[in-house]
């Protein structure tokens, strides 16, 4: 695995520029983005959304457009659409969320996944760097499925995994998460957590170890968390604990995320409002090495 | 003023001397910290049971020949018969400190709901910043959810957070009828502009970043004054709670320190999620609730 994101960014650099179509970039942020992407030599973009909009945007903030493709669709789920299209076609390597809420993005990827990979779910991977471990780990999913069942939560694995695989992690180590009983009392989270470690994953998914420990005080009693074996990916039993966990990584301050939605081998990014420049073009990056390894 | 865990343990030493009763295992940090509070005269420490026994020179120890589950019992009747202020409890928690708390609960009929919050300071605002329920409340329904803000709203005022800032979490800001945890937060929030829960405003559904980041919820149209402002967060449930605190105290290597909120008097105990040497704030949390 990476051990942080600027050998991704490295990595991303040697790989550009990848097409990529950008959802509704309606903001100066994500044009600037846009225009900076192509100067970095990392992406060469198609803007999808409502083209007299992104050209006064582009204007006011002083950006040329020139040399960037848009295309003309007003409405946010057929734009959503047509960019996985576009993906799923080979026209552009990922896609890229503008200002638009990611429901559309997801609702597009859903429907995508099941016509084209219908054993396959989409969840979103968030991928992080915490200083003190010198390696990118990933959190899943904190995005797209609200209650996952067993079926789905192997599904969900299943993806992860071949992601993880894709960017030569070949055998990454698995923590399926449930919080400790602390009340005489077990959690069915806790109980899916032992049914999945014993379920083989099926298909091709080639060699990974799942953690016996359920959370990080069974897996580090002592607290000493060390790379060697540290899980790569970490399963969480539910959506509130997956989407409250992932950001509080980097909005409470301890490290950096970067996530990606991904379904049927497409990729979607969707970066946060909030992210400044190195954040953004970090982003890119990852979508970069993630769709051409 | 700026509230840390030096100035919560200066609050303690401030406060006087408290009666504290001890059951449970030998745990040497805990004795450490005892001995501190006893030396520094805002803890007159008295140990019950075995696991203490060697302990005589160090501070008081009585029934020193029963087993912990006896000096539980002891330590509680000690503090029901007016002898002690306080209890603290080295564990083990896991097995029968809990289905013991509850039955004496019931017993003397507390009606009061029981929770745990968890302090920390996030890197990002260098606040100290209270977690909920991190501990006790597996699945809270609205009900429990209510019970749960009383207890943190109540013991904020006492660490001197008058009006304060509470975020109810879910994993979106919008109001999903599929998503029970926003329904829950949308209605503490309805709860708080009508003046439920006194001076503190609560505000929800919020996801994390918009609630961390007052320029993150001001984008998505959220007019309030609690994003980036939190004094306290209320987690949907356990799951969410208790994960996330672990990834700040394991890999974000933030000091925690816990309370147990809810309880007839005053119990010190330290969770998981606290390291070794944070008995010391745990007792002075637990003694701001005395006096």
């Amino acid at each position: 695995m990476y051990r942080n994101f600027e050998e991704i960014l490295t990595k991303a650099k040697e790989r550009g520029p990848c097409r990529v179509s950008i959802l509704f970039p309606d903001d100066p942020d994500i044009v600037r983005v846009a225009v900076n992407g192509i100067r970095e030599g990392l992406i060469k973009p198609v803007l999808v959304g409502h083209s007299n909009r992104i050209k006064a945007i582009a204007q006011e903030a002083n950006l040329p457009l020139n040399e960037i493709e848009i295309r003309e669709e007003e409405d946010p789920q057929e734009a959503a659409n047509l960019c996985l299209d576009m993906a799923k076609k080979g026209e552009v390597s990922f896609v890229v969320k503008g200002n638009i809420l990611t429901t559309y993005l997801y609702k597009a990827l859903i429907k995508i996944t099941k016509k084209f990979s219908p054993d396959q779910i989409p969840c979103t991977l968030c991928f992080h760097h915490i200083p003190g471990l010198e390696k990118i780990f990933v959190i899943t999913d904190g995005g797209v499925n609200i209650h996952p069942d067993l079926e789905t939560k192997k599904k969900i694995l299943a993806n992860a995994i071949s992601v993880l695989q894709r960017v030569g992690c070949y055998r990454p180590r698995i923590m399926i998460l449930a919080a400790p009983r602390i009340l005489d009392e077990t959690s069915s989270y806790s109980k899916d957590a032992d049914i999945l470690r014993g379920l083989s994953l099926g298909g091709d998914l080639g060699q990974y170890d799942i953690d016996v420990a359920k959370n990080l005080h069974e897996a580090f009693p002592d607290r000493s968390i060390r790379t060697e074996t540290f899980p790569d990916v970490f399963l969480v039993p539910n959506i509130e604990a997956g989407n409250i966990l992932v950001k509080s990584i980097d909005h409470l301050g301890i490290g950096i995320r970067q996530c990606v939605t991904v379904g049927a081998g497409i990729f979607v990014l969707t970066p946060s409002r909030s992210d400044g420049y190195g954040a953004r073009m970090m982003n890119l990056s990852l979508g970069i090495v993630l769709a051409t390894s | 003023m700026e509230l840390d865990f030096n100035t919560v343990i200066r609050f303690a030493r401030q406060g006087g001397k408290r009666r504290v009763v001890i059951s449970g295992q030998k745990d040497l940090a805990a004795l450490a910290s005892l001995s501190q509070a006893k030396r520094e005269g805002w803890v007159e420490p008295l140990a019950i049971g075995r696991s203490f026994s060697d302990m005589e020179g160090e501070m008081e120890v009585a029934f020193s020949s029963v087993d912990v589950d006896e000096a539980r019992l002891r330590a509680l009747n000690l503090i029901q018969a007016g002898k002690a202020e306080i209890l603290m409890d080295t564990g083990p928690l896991e097995r029968r400190f809990f289905p013991l708390l509850f039955d004496q609960i019931k017993r003397i009929g507390g009606g009061q709901m029981l929770s745990y919050a968890s302090l920390l300071i996030p890197p990002m605002t260098g606040q100290l910043t209270l977690f909920t329920d991190t501990l006790i409340n597996r699945s809270p329904r609205l009900k429990d959810k209510v019970g749960i803000l009383e207890n943190v709203i109540n013991f904020a005022g006492r660490l001197g957070i008058e009006r304060p800032k509470v975020a109810a979490l879910a994993p979106l800001e919008l109001v999903n009828p599929a998503l029970e945890s926003t329904l829950d937060a949308a209605i503490l929030s309805k709860m708080s502009e009508r003046g439920q829960f006194g001076e503190a405003v609560i505000e929800g559904p919020l996801a994390m970043d918009n609630a961390a980041s007052s320029s993150a919820a001001r984008h998505k149209g959220i007019m309030s004054p609690v994003p980036g402002n939190v004094d306290i967060y209320l987690f949907p449930d356990l799951e969410s709670a208790h994960l996330t605190a672990q990834f700040l105290a394991w890999v974000g290597r933030l000091q925690f320190g816990g309370i147990l909120l809810g309880t007839p008097f005053p119990i010190a105990i330290r969770s998981p999620l606290e390291q070794p040497d944070s008995w010391l704030i745990n007792l002075a949390l637990t003694c701001s609730l005395k006096g």
